[in-house]
């Protein structure tokens, strides 16, 4: 026999969640199953006898229900199908919902047979760390050996397909957050909210109460869930309380930041959804947060723990009440609390067979232990178990107790068969969401378990989660939680009124911080009893650990994959914490814990990115123009979308890329530069101001013209180059390439407003307001001429700059040298730029103009030998690297002049930027690829500098390149090898001038 | 996630509103981030637009204050020179 439902009629106390009246289809790995509405997916598996739900992620060994909540390392399952499947679900938190599609994890082929299941007969070769030892050589095989781990260590599928679910982000602010709606939490809210805080509960269960429901007592002289009912239905009703329910709050952030993530539909199809999220992403501000979040009871450590059919004592009880499940039909029962007493006496009720009842304490002495005894139970008291046995997927079907007392022999051993073991190692507090916040945790002896230590300021912990396990101790001490509350938020002016309503309850005897039983095993059953299950960690993989240098908690968790599972450890940092000390590893009480952070148990990707997906992930930026290029290829730039090509009908963007170019060289292109930055720089101090942000000595440039400029960061790094326009005495005008508006007018304002506040000066982004043509080619003047207007730029030299009117529309006019040719680029407002281009199109169609992208300018710029932002500058190229020494100001005090004066940036073997010709004429070598002096030399050869750009120039037919080269400008005219997979290929060092020095002898 | 004020239009908000600059630190000066008080440079970036200076802890994240650039305050308890 396995875990079953009891019939409806046998005791009106257990399965009170569910409705009889109300079956619910389900599948289990394809199976179909039948469970009631109120079900959790963990109790209507165990109602149906499911008992293994998943292989263990190293050993693959079967493993079933541990709890009935978050700590539960092994019902991890994924639920849906398809572009609905959602992996690493924990089976205890999913309610049952009609047609719900369940899998097991981690089996593979399948959950009955699973072929890596042998891998347990390969223990001896997997210690902890095998994979840093056993894997390591050759190096090339590390991908095949990763591809087939990842097979067999697995934790589910990611759907391969988008989400068609919707979530939503909500932003809200409230004075206290209380964490955790159980007794404590409930007493929270009424302490707090009774001070006319606003109160915000968030409760992760879909009720509240906790676990109050697996207890006798009475608060305020009534039973305790119907005191939870009271007081939930009177909070509900508070205007000032927000009652949040099967909303988990997964992580705590600096200056009162709580994110929740409420469940708002359960995993239905979108379509019947609605027009509902499937979750709600809060993002909480509070300026007291109440932590009660409860406990979680301790598994016992001892060998062979994890098979199927050993589950918690307060959780099969809890199956029971709720859900009207039995785990079993023959029960041991083993604790170290008297909560296996009131489990015990509760399965009785329900007709199991509790054999015995093993309890680890030397003289247990509690009133509960007295009752069940009394009551005829067998019990052996200060003896544990040592070990299970069982049958693969159907679980455990014995186990064998020894007396603690007599340290080893067999004799005093004794095998008892059961399909159920029960186990309680007394609880362990869950405060942990402190953890977020920096406070560690202080170990306690007495509890075997983490007490919340030194919390931040404003943070409070309560209830079972500061140590308060008692029912009376736990109502009371959340109360105390929310009135500390009120009194950080409101100082002196809070009441300090304390809970005034009297409890009834059993006194608890203390539990045995017993943890595990190293000392009545031996080392090969210690490497089988268990201490985290999800990741198979084990007593004997820590004691390796701490033998090889790994004893510390952080390298322990690295070394074991201790607590690096789903669950995050909930089951076992506290038993690892009491087992550490023992073996020789740093000692607990110096409160050495692994760092608890976020999400404090899984979260959707898509709760975290709410609505930014798809378009909405982020603005697009489009120019004036960019509606015109539907034929064009599109590319992003930044937040750009820019066309990169115009490619004809049947043409490939390569050849598109030539053709531009040619007609550029040879005739006439025109280029949409709207999306280069045009700042206007105006006031007295206009011209000084530019002097400090530029490299380049510009506040003199007489009335009318312009100059190239260099800007840099206080490193002396070039940041951006541009040209610097003057307009009239106070106003200059920025005009850059493409692509980096937004940084260069927010360095200006910067400096303006900190260090240059002095100086008058007014900087306008005048970006958006002109769209901006660029005409490039010998036809230009041709072209020009024919628009009307009154900017004469026949008299256009290099450094001209015109404001008029064109084309009936205000203009400005600048001669711009990107291509090395005939260039102007002119702007016009952006309302008029459309009607423009198509007035350009239509007025050179007898001179073949014709639109040029991002591609074919770049070329351009390769064939000029220009250096690209992007591309040969990464932020560690000087001016001088460049070799354009001579635009640096040789007297002014610009920003980066004293970055550039440091010994490291005026070395001579910096890498500088040259031309590099690769012998083979149509090679175009990747940018990246490596420059050697020697493809003799052994390996690893020194690589003296790399391509930055490179391509074919239709001009000069061949292809070309850039480089980055150590002391470039000594080594023109020799010889490097450029590396392309693997090969050394022959090449020049040249200066970047292709167009003046590089014949077309082709 | 911090909440800051911003001292020259006064909004409060999320830190992913502003944009943070750095050590607010003198030309030349070559100070390093450390345990303890920082003092920043801050931008009040989908706000009013304003650079302003803000003292901040850099353990608890606490925020000691802020103020407009030129008027930076002496130093804050806790705060080493």
């Amino acid at each position: 026999m396995t875990s079953s439902r009891i019939p409806k009629d046998k005791d009106p106390r257990f399965g009170r969640l569910i409705d009889r009246d109300a079956p619910l289809a389900f599948t289990f790995n394809g199976k179909k199953l039948k469970g009631f509405a109120g079900d959790t997916l963990a109790s209507a598996l165990l109602a149906n006898g499911v008992r293994t739900l998943a292989r263990s992620v190293k050993y693959h060994r079967p493993r079933g229900i541990m709890s009935v909540g978050a700590d539960d390392p092994n019902a991890i399952v994924q639920t849906g199908t398809g572009d609905l499947r959602t992996p690493n679900q924990n089976a205890t938190r999913i309610p049952l919902e009609a047609g719900l599609a369940v899998a097991s994890q981690n089996a593979w082929p399948s959950l009955g047979f699973d072929a890596g299941a042998l891998l347990e007969r390969a223990r001896p070769l997997m210690p902890p760390g095998f994979q840093y030892k056993a894997f390591k050589r050759p190096l090339k095989a590390w991908r095949a050996y990763e591809k087939a781990i990842r097979k067999i260590a697995g934790y589910g599928t990611a759907p391969d397909k988008p989400d068609p679910d919707r979530y939503e982000h909500v932003n809200a602010h409230a004075d206290v957050l209380i964490v955790g709606g159980g007794i404590a939490g409930l007493a929270a809210a009424e302490a707090a909210a009774s001070e006319g805080l606003k109160v915000f509960l968030a409760e992760a269960a879909p009720r509240l109460g906790g676990i109050a429901d697996a207890y006798e007592g009475r608060i305020d002289g009534m039973p305790v869930l119907d005191w939870v009912r009271r007081t939930a239905a009177k909070l509900a009703a508070a205007e000032n309380v927000h009652l949040l329910v099967h909303a988990e709050v997964s992580g705590l952030y600096d200056h009162g930041l709580a994110v929740i993530v409420e469940n708002v539909t359960p995993d239905t199809r979108p379509e019947e959804a609605g027009n509902m999220p499937r979750q709600r992403l809060w993002k909480l501000r509070a300026k007291a947060v109440v932590l009660a979040t409860g406990a979680f009871e301790k598994p016992l450590v001892f060998p062979e723990n994890d098979r199927p059919g050993i589950m918690l004592a307060t959780s099969a009880r809890l199956y029971l009440r709720r859900y009207g499940v039995v785990p079993g039909q023959k029960i041991v029962i083993a604790t170290s609390s008297d909560e296996g007493y009131r489990t015990a006496t509760d399965l009785a009720a329900a007709g199991a067979d509790i054999s015995r009842i093993v309890d680890l304490r030397i003289a247990p002495d509690g009133a509960l232990f007295h009752m069940v005894k009394s009551g005829g139970q067998s019990i052996s008291v200060a003896s544990a178990p040592v070990s299970t046995r069982g049958k693969g997927t159907r679980g455990i079907t014995d186990v064998t107790i020894a007396n603690r007392l007599t340290v080893d022999g067999p004799a005093l051993r004794s095998v008892m068969s059961c399909d159920t073991l029960l186990v309680s190692g007394g609880w362990a507090p869950a405060p942990m969401l402190a953890g977020h916040l920096g406070a560690r945790l202080s170990f306690d002896r007495e509890l075997g378990a983490f007490r919340p230590g030194d919390v931040p300021k404003g943070l409070i912990v309560a209830g079972a989660a500061n140590g308060k396990f008692d029912l009376a101790l736990a109502v009371g001490d959340g109360w105390r939680g929310g009135v500390e509350a009120a009194r950080h938020i409101l100082g002196a002016a809070a009441r300090e009124a304390g809970f005034s309503a009297a409890v009834e309850a059993t006194q608890d005897d203390p539990a045995e911080a017993i943890g595990s039983l190293p000392d009545i095993s031996t080392p090969e059953e210690r490497l089988r009893a268990f201490v985290d299950v999800q990741t198979d960690t084990t007593v004997g993989d820590m004691e390796i650990a701490v033998r090889e240098g790994y004893g510390a908690p952080e390298h322990l968790k690295r070394y074991t994959g201790l607590g690096l599972g789903t669950d995050q450890g909930k089951s076992s940092v506290a038993n690892a914490a009491a087992i550490l000390p023992r073996l020789g590893g740093t000692a607990a009480d110096s409160s050495a814990h692994t760092t608890f952070r976020p999400p404090w148990t899984p979260i959707a990707f898509g709760a975290i990115a709410g609505a930014r997906r798809g378009p909405l992930f982020r603005p697009v930026r489009t120019t004036p123009l960019t509606h015109l290029f539907g034929d064009a290829i599109l590319e992003p730039l930044g937040l750009w979308r820019l066309p990169a090509a115009f490619p004809q009908p049947g043409e490939t963007r390569e050849n598109a890329i030539r053709r531009e170019v040619r007609t550029v060289r040879g005739g006439i292109g025109i280029f949409d530069a709207s999306a280069g930055a045009k700042i206007l720089v105006s006031g007295t101090g206009a011209g000084e101001f530019l002097d400090r942000m530029s490299a380049t000595d510009v506040g003199d440039t007489p009335i009318g013209t312009s100059r190239y400029a260099l800007f840099l960061n206080e490193e002396g790094f070039v940041i951006e180059d541009g040209i610097v326009a003057r307009l009239r005495e106070d106003r200059f005008l920025v005009s850059t390439g493409v692509g980096r508006a937004a940084s260069l007018s927010g360095w200006f304002e910067r400096w303006h407003q900190t260090l240059l506040r002095d100086l008058d000066v007014f900087i306008v982004d005048e970006t958006e307001r002109w769209a901006q043509i660029l005409l490039a080619g010998p036809q230009v003047p041709e072209l020009l001429s024919r628009i009307p207007g009154d900017i004469d730029i026949s008299s256009f030299t290099v450094d001209s700059f015109a404001e008029g009117d064109v084309n009936g529309a205000p203009a400005r006019a600048l001669a711009s040298r990107y291509t090395a040719g005939a260039e102007v680029e002119l702007s016009i407002p952006a309302g008029n730029a459309p009607a423009f281009w198509n007035f350009l199109l239509e007025a050179g169609r007898d001179i073949g103009v014709a639109r040029f992208g991002m591609d074919a300018m770049q070329r351009l710029r390769l064939e000029a030998g220009a250096f690209d932002l992007d591309r040969e500058t990464d932020g560690t190229v000087t001016p001088y690297d460049l070799g354009l020494g001579d635009l640096v100001s040789s007297e002014s005090d610009f920003i980066g002049r004293s970055g550039l004066e440091r010994p490291a940036l005026t070395r001579p073997n910096r890498r500088h930027l040259v031309g590099v010709l690769l012998d083979d004429k149509m090679l175009t070598p990747p940018p990246g690829s490596h420059l050697i002096l020697d493809p003799e030399e052994p390996t690893p050869r020194r690589v003296v500098g790399h391509i930055t750009t490179s391509g074919y120039s239709p001009t000069l037919r061949r292809s070309l390149a850039l480089a980055l080269v150590s002391a470039g400008e000594k080594h023109l005219g020799d010889r490097v090898f450029v590396m392309m997979t693997g090969d050394a290929h022959g090449a020049e060092i040249t200066v970047t001038d292709f167009l003046g020095t590089v014949g077309d002898d082709a | 996630m911090l909440l800051i004020t911003c001292p020259v239009c006064a909004v409060t908000a999320e830190e992913t509103e502003f944009s943070c600059g750095g050590l607010h630190v003198q030309p030349g000066e070559t100070r390093r981030y450390a345990r303890g008080v920082v003092r920043e440079y801050w931008l009040c970036a989908a706000g009013c637009g304003s650079w302003f200076g803000l003292a901040r802890h850099s353990v608890n994240q606490r925020i000691l204050g802020s103020w407009t650039m030129g008027k930076e305050p002496p130093l804050f308890p806790g705060e080493t020179a």
